[in-house]
């Protein structure tokens, strides 16, 4: 099955989950060290994100995960129900100076955008969607 | 999260395991924190046994090294290699703390600080 996917809850605890479901995937497929590092990194930041501002309600949310193979890339895709949010919006973070100058925030969405090949985001409805994919190596 | 915390001639050293993400990093910070707060001065982050790192933990390792630098302690990172070393690049955090390439080295550098 070269794909999987996953629905949880709008909860941080749900992420240890999502790990295990990504490592086994990769594990099924033999997924290179690096593509499965990019997913296992890249499903952490949109997902903590989402889980932590994508609701202005104290109710359950279920968010929808998938991963497959296809054409020689693993494409992932998040999709939730929460507040329009297009991460590719956001502006770049800061990449210099000394501890006391970098900034907490912003770092998350940079690393989406470099660890994959493509990144894209899409509104339909009620629903944010994000899909990222990285090509895998050697696969066709 | 399994965190080894140990000392050696003054050095505190830290050797987180696993991966530091939003799962982990709180812990992981929390650590860090509490050591530098009880008061050790001079500490040493081994990543050596850390898959990878996510912005969440790059944001308790910036914390943990502003905490430091305001109780002018002094922090420094080792075992920083493969995917964990990649995802320092692209962060362009290796310019934000002391790296070093051994443990050895870098318990070294730290105690001499």
């Amino acid at each position: 099955m070269k794909r999987a996917e996953l629905r949880i809850a709008n909860r941080l605890a749900e992420l240890e989950s999502v790990r295990q479901w990504i490592e086994r995937f990769g594990a099924a497929h033999e997924l290179p060290v690096p593509v499965l590092t990019s997913l296992l990194v890249s499903f952490d930041e949109v997902l903590s994100n989402i889980i932590s501002y994508g609701y202005r309600d104290e109710e359950d949310h279920e968010i929808c995960l998938s991963i497959a193979l296809q054409g020689g890339a693993v494409v992932a895709e998040v999709e939730d129900d929460g507040v329009p949010y297009d991460p590719l919006g956001a502006p770049p973070p800061e990449l210099s100076g000394a501890i006391s100058e970098r900034p907490l925030g912003g770092l998350g969405i940079h690393f989406v955008r470099t660890l994959n090949d493509e990144v894209s985001y899409e509104r339909r409805g009620n629903r944010n969607r994000l899909s990222f994919s990285k090509r895998v190596p050697g696969a066709s | 999260m399994e965190i080894l915390v140990g000392q050696s001639e003054g050095v505190s050293t830290v050797e987180p395991r696993g991966r530091i993400d939003s799962v982990t990093a709180k812990e992981f910070g929390d650590r860090v924190c509490a050591l530098i707060r009880s008061g050790a001065k001079r500490v040493v982050i081994d990543l050596a046994n850390i898959a990878y790192i996510s912005s969440a933990g790059f944001r308790a390792l910036l914390i943990a090294g502003k905490l430091a630098e305001e109780t002018e302690g002094k922090l420094a990172l080792c075992g920083v290699a493969g995917e964990v070393q990649r995802l320092f690049e692209i962060s362009a955090f290796g310019t934000a703390f002391q790296i070093y390439p051994t443990r050895e080295e870098c318990i070294a550098k730290v105690r001499a600080a």
